[in-house]
């Protein structure tokens, strides 16, 4: 299974499979939640569980999709959430901005790189504990 | 590894010996895959 985020959709694509007969569907928030506005990055964790950087709106949605139930995470700390990955205590990593912050699904926020003057990072990835981040400076 | 095409609205798989194959097109309903995720 793989996940794709669409920004003219305002939705992630879930496909089954990695040949092109594979089954996909397309995953949206329930109204309670709100519609994604210019999804971002995303991250695909255990059993299934999609992270995505919902950009515009300033959070992170997870969806958990055995149950299908949607949370949303960081509204309020975050400015413009463009790159995501989960870290293997289950926090999200979130390249926001100028900084990285880690989210708990407890609703914590821990800033792992602080916000700094040409330092604009915009994806993030986890490589067994290390984290990494893509972007510039300058 | 995933590709996202803007360009063509489509998601390529990628493997080792750099074969490309077509996963999701626009006949799939995307329009601006802008990021791919997989579970390793």
């Amino acid at each position: 299974v793989f996940v794709v985020s669409d920004q003219r959709l305002g939705a992630v694509v879930a496909f089954s499979g990695l040949d092109a007969d594979g089954a996909f569907g397309v995953l949206r928030p329930p109204p309670a939640i709100g519609g994604m506005h210019n999804p971002a990055g995303l991250a695909l964790a255990e059993e299934g569980t999609v992270v995505v950087a919902d950009r515009d709106n300033g959070r992170v949605l997870v969806l958990f999709t055995a149950s299908l139930t949607w949370v949303e995470l960081g509204s309020g700390s975050l400015n413009r959430p463009t790159g995501v990955a989960v870290l293997p205590d289950g926090r999200v990593a979130v390249a926001d901005s100028r900084r990285v912050l880690a989210l708990g699904l407890d609703g914590s926020v821990e800033e792992l790189v602080a916000m700094a003057q040409g330092f604009v990072p915009v994806g993030v990835a986890e490589a067994g504990g290390r984290l990494y981040r893509r972007g510039h400076t300058g | 590894v995933l590709v996202t095409d803007l360009a063509n609205a489509r998601v390529l798989g990628v493997d080792a010996t750099g074969s490309a194959t077509v996963l999701l097109e626009s006949k799939h309903g995307i329009v601006m895959p802008v990021a791919a995720a997989i579970h390793a």
